[in-house]
């Protein structure tokens, strides 16, 4: 049980406690509080990626993200985190896509892909947490999973984007790189 | 795994099913057997004073797929330290082969805004909606789990009907800009 949850108290932490815990457990992070332009965010440092750039997620309280009442009992949701591709996709581009991206949304343990229809590319997980019984424990093994599957498969997803393979191409390498995992494994 | 509290002798999901037919939930608890070696719960997300429709949730622990695909391989799983709570709900629309790429473009992009989980589809399993819950201690989850299933059905009661029109002929785009003129926003 955090310190940030008393036993009398259930409460959720709020975004900026949640990011100093993260610290102190020596995690990356850097909590930016809200602005006129933009809500207040927790942005966390998993490493790089295949081609050496920074993957950094971040995380919003749902409430303020979506202006929800605090007196919702029926949100569960407070935190949703997002990594955010820095390109941006045609309608074609998303066509090739999808096949892939919902194959891999129905086998990752958590976090999904996810496409807007404006063509913007995330990686995202809503956490859930339960206000008297919330640890990190559980966030961190997700972190370290979140690290892998963008190291793995994020190199799959921009050579169809940048038309290298075709979508059922990547498909097929997707499933021979599961094969040859769960071969290893 | 140890999901199995043995001062009462029930699984997690067991002590859940038995919390959720007592909230008015209709589900059904299924245990390991040799033929398939996980425990799982189907739960009715439908309005239970509507007994002509149902939409049905399988919740399962990932850590017994897992475990269950590695016997099978004659391998041994990685242990975790925490435990994943699928969350898998099919919706009952068909999913033919011709009309999957409307489909899945419809699914990724309705699930964009989604407070929780994702839309997919497939050949295999259709249309579905998936959310992972993340939990240290399988026990002691039911509040969280049952706010979980109580949005899930609230989402998809409002949005699965969206599919059908795939189904009727009209592109994913199309879908869209319907949605947004009924609810006179730019789109969902």
């Amino acid at each position: 049980m955090s310190d940030l949850a008393t036993e009398n108290t259930p409460v959720y932490p709020s975004l900026e406690e949640f990011g100093k815990t993260l610290k102190e457990i020596g995690l990356q992070t850097l909590f930016q509080a809200h602005n006129e332009e933009s809500p207040s965010r927790l942005l966390i440092g998993l490493g790089r990626d295949y081609r050496q750039r920074d993957l950094i997620l971040s995380g919003f309280d749902q409430k303020e993200l979506y202006k929800r009442s605090d007196s919702d009992p029926t949100d569960p949701v407070p935190f949703v985190w997002l990594w955010a591709a820095d390109w941006e996709l045609s309608d074609a581009q998303t066509g090739e896509l999808t096949e892939i991206v919902c194959v891999l949304n129905r086998l990752l343990p958590a976090g999904q892909f996810v496409i807007s229809p404006e063509g913007q590319f995330f990686y995202r997980y809503h956490w859930l947490v339960n206000p008297s019984d919330w640890t990190v424990l559980p966030f961190v093994e997700w972190l370290d999973m979140s690290a892998f599957f963008l190291q793995q498969f994020l190199e799959l997803i921009e050579s169809v984007v940048e038309g290298q393979l075709t979508g059922k191409a990547a498909l097929r390498e997707l499933e021979t790189k599961l094969g040859a995992a769960l071969h290893e494994a | 795994m140890s999901q199995e509290n043995s001062q009462v002798n029930l699984t997690a999901l067991q002590q859940l099913n038995s919390l959720l037919q007592v909230s008015g939930y209709r589900s059904l608890y299924e245990g390991r057997s040799t033929d398939m070696p996980i425990e799982q719960i189907f739960v009715d997300l439908a309005d239970v004073e509507d007994e002509s429709s149902s939409l049905i949730a399988r919740l399962l622990w990932l850590e017994d797929l897992e475990a269950a695909q590695m016997q099978a391989a004659e391998r041994e799983a990685d242990p975790s330290q925490s435990y994943h709570l699928e969350i898998l709900v099919r919706l009952p629309f068909e999913a033919p082969a011709h009309l999957l790429p409307e489909l899945q473009k419809l699914a990724l992009w309705l699930s964009a805004p989604l407070p929780l989980g994702v839309y997919g589809a497939d050949e295999a399993t259709g249309i579905w909606f998936r959310h992972v819950l993340l939990c240290e201690d399988p026990y002691e989850q039911e509040t969280l789990i049952i706010s979980a299933l109580e949005l899930a059905a609230a989402l998809l009661e409002q949005q699965s009907p969206y599919f059908s029109k795939v189904a009727e002929g009209h592109s994913a785009r199309e879908v869209l800009a319907q949605i947004a003129q009924h609810a006179g926003g730019p789109h969902v």
